[in-house]
């Protein structure tokens, strides 16, 4: 199958995309399986939205010079909750494939946290609340050197309860940081159990719009369709807002075990688990 | 002249941003008429990010990356502790990573806002900044000195962190700026019968003292220290053999570790061994990351051996 699934009718495009999604949820899981100290339930939530980022050509990525010029920038806040990341970027072409065998073994590149040590991530992770701020400098630092890229942050909901998120969320607004994409993963939990019940984050969407954002809601946000609908509706539009796409998502997608617990946050799979969801599937 | 040190600092960046497109200056709602003089000369390259220093740090964090260098500026508290995890991430880790240039600017140094109580008091700033790995702390005593750190950190990669006084002083005295950059320090009078380092607004103090001191038939070597947590030390050492003792002068509290404790009670008998000055990305066991960092098990057992194969 085709890396990238830009150059196909939409209706092939939301297959090989969705095709890939499995693949890549695959690959999560494998991965855990070898390395249990990654964080799983929240590197599930995102598989579609990172899926439909790197391979529908919605991002323009250099995975032959990561640090190009003329890559759009995409940072990765919620960073721990994001292993999903290795198999996309070892498929796109930033590293060999063969590296998800060494997730977190001595000697590889790939953390149980992602650092830029691993080509095709831009900033430290591991710590919330950070992504936005940066990422909105380099909006506005390539707006001011006059280039197109665009800057693209992934964020998780419980990371929406760090005040500095929100010192981003007006900075952006007020200049008219048109190339900044925000994307939030709402799994809808976090550590401690359901957003809902640590620091309600409702209306999230009126919350964005009231700061001066265009924002898409993404009912599916395991949709592969919903969601390049609601990056297309966003990065054709001619507002001078900055741009969140907020998908909602489920934590630990595609795990039984992880789909209905408030504790998933921190809770692994066993090994017979991912066996009887992967089957002979795994391989890198 | 009696004048700023931020007055000096700003005009030379000032001359800097008319010579490079490269240079962006990012104030935390904090002026001077210096300032007023940027931000209308250079609209698309002064940002006030409104009081919001953690966003501060991560704005010129974008910006570093994207190869512009940058001045971060605020109140001394604000910008090195209520964005201290911002500075720590953001810019000592991942500027192990990824090469940057950004040099943060705290005016009021210890206690020059003096009238503004203890949250404008900046008294810890040198401690916990001097504590970050990848990060050059200077503190500066006069405004003579300004202009040359200027310079000298935008010309330099990396992060720093320049402490100036808010309050307009004459220069501490005429012993002009020779060899400061270089060695991190000057020698303000060389004297031999003991020796007072001292940093900021101390050395003011310092060498107000030098008529009295004279007056008591001592005379000291007065060093006025700028690189705090970067000084030339083979440089410093070689001043100080000459002078039986050595008092130490900051308006910051004391190094209270316990490595600094040791270090009074046993004089010249301490071997110390810790995490070297920069962050550890190496994937492995904690054994293998105590390796990496310098204290792994072998390398204690080692450094014992030598020691004491060294004393036999």
């Amino acid at each position: 199958m085709n890396a990238r699934a830009e150059f196909h009718d939409p209706a092939t495009r939301a297959l090989l995309l969705a095709d890939k999604a499995r693949w890549v949820r695959e690959q999560t899981l494998a991965i855990h399986r070898r390395a249990p100290e990654t964080r799983v339930a929240s590197s599930l939530s995102a598989v579609e939205l990172l899926t439909v980022l790197y391979y529908s050509g919605i991002a323009r990525i250099t995975p032959d010079e990561p640090l190009h010029a003329e890559r759009d920038r995409i940072i990765i806040s919620k960073g721990h909750g994001s292993i999903c990341m290795y198999p996309i970027l070892a498929d796109c072409g930033y590293f060999p494939r063969a590296a998800l065998e060494t997730v977190c073994k001595p000697g590889s590149f790939l953390g149980g946290i992602p650092d830029p040590i691993i080509p095709g991530y831009e900033t430290i992770n591991g710590s919330l609340g950070h992504g936005l701020g940066v990422g909105s400098g380099t909006a506005l630092a390539l707006r001011t050197k006059g280039k197109p890229q665009r800057t693209f942050v992934l964020l998780g909901d419980g990371e929406l309860n760090e005040g500095a998120v929100w010192e981003a969320v007006m900075f952006a607004a007020h200049h008219q940081l048109k190339n900044l994409i925000a994307m939030v993963d709402c799994n809808g939990r976090q550590m401690l159990g359901y957003t809902d019940n640590v620091v309600n984050l409702n209306p999230l969407d009126a919350k964005f719009a009231a700061f001066g954002w265009q924002t898409h809601t993404v009912e599916d946000g395991h949709d592969v369709a919903q969601l390049l609908a609601g990056f297309e509706a966003l990065l054709a539009s001619d507002s001078p807002k900055p741009k969140v796409l907020i998908a909602n998502t489920l934590k630990g997608k595609g795990v039984a075990s992880l789909e209905g617990a408030a504790l998933a946050h921190v809770m692994g799979v066993g090994r017979a688990e991912i066996d009887a969801i992967l089957g002979d599937g795994g391989a890198p | 002249m009696k004048t700023t040190m931020r007055d000096t600092f700003l005009a030379t960046v000032l001359e800097e941003m008319r010579a490079s497109p490269d240079i962006v200056l990012l104030s935390a709602d904090f002026g001077a008429p210096a300032i007023d003089a940027i931000r209308a000369e250079f609209p698309d390259r002064f940002v006030n990010v409104g009081i919001a220093e953690q966003n501060l740090i991560n704005l010129a964090t974008g910006f570093a990356l994207e190869g512009f260098r940058v001045i971060g500026y605020a109140i001394a508290p604000f910008i090195t502790m209520r964005c201290f995890e911002q500075i720590r991430v953001s810019l000592a880790i991942l500027s192990q990573l990824r090469p940057m240039n950004v040099t943060l600017v705290g005016v009021g140094a210890g206690f020059s806002y003096d009238v503004s109580g203890p949250t404008h008091h900046c008294i810890e700033d040198l401690a916990v900044m001097s504590a970050l790995p990848n990060l050059s702390v200077y503190s500066l005593s006069d405004h003579t000195q300004a202009p040359l750190f200027a310079k000298h950190c935008l010309a330099k990669p990396g992060i720093k962190y320049l402490r100036f006084d808010a309050k307009p002083h004459e220069p501490v005295c005429d012993a002009g700026n020779d060899g400061l950059i270089e060695r991190g320090f000057r020698v303000l009078n060389a004297g031999r019968d003991l020796a007072i380092v001292s940093t900021g607004y101390m050395s003011h103090v310092a060498w107000s003292l030098l008529p009295e001191l004279r007056a008591e038939g001592i005379d000291p070597l007065l060093i006025d220290l700028v690189a705090y947590n970067c000084v030339d030390i083979a440089a410093l050492e070689a001043e100080l053999a000459h002078v039986p003792r050595t008092l130490l002068l900051q308006e910051a509290v004391l190094d209270r570790s316990i490595e600094n404790t040791l270090r009074r009670m046993a004089g010249g008998r301490l071997e110390a061994m810790g995490v070297g000055d920069r962050y550890i990305f190496e994937i492995g066991s904690r054994d293998q990351i105590h390796d990496a960092a310098g204290i792994g098990r072998a390398q204690v057992l080692d450094r014992i051996l030598q020691h004491h194969a060294a004393l036999a």
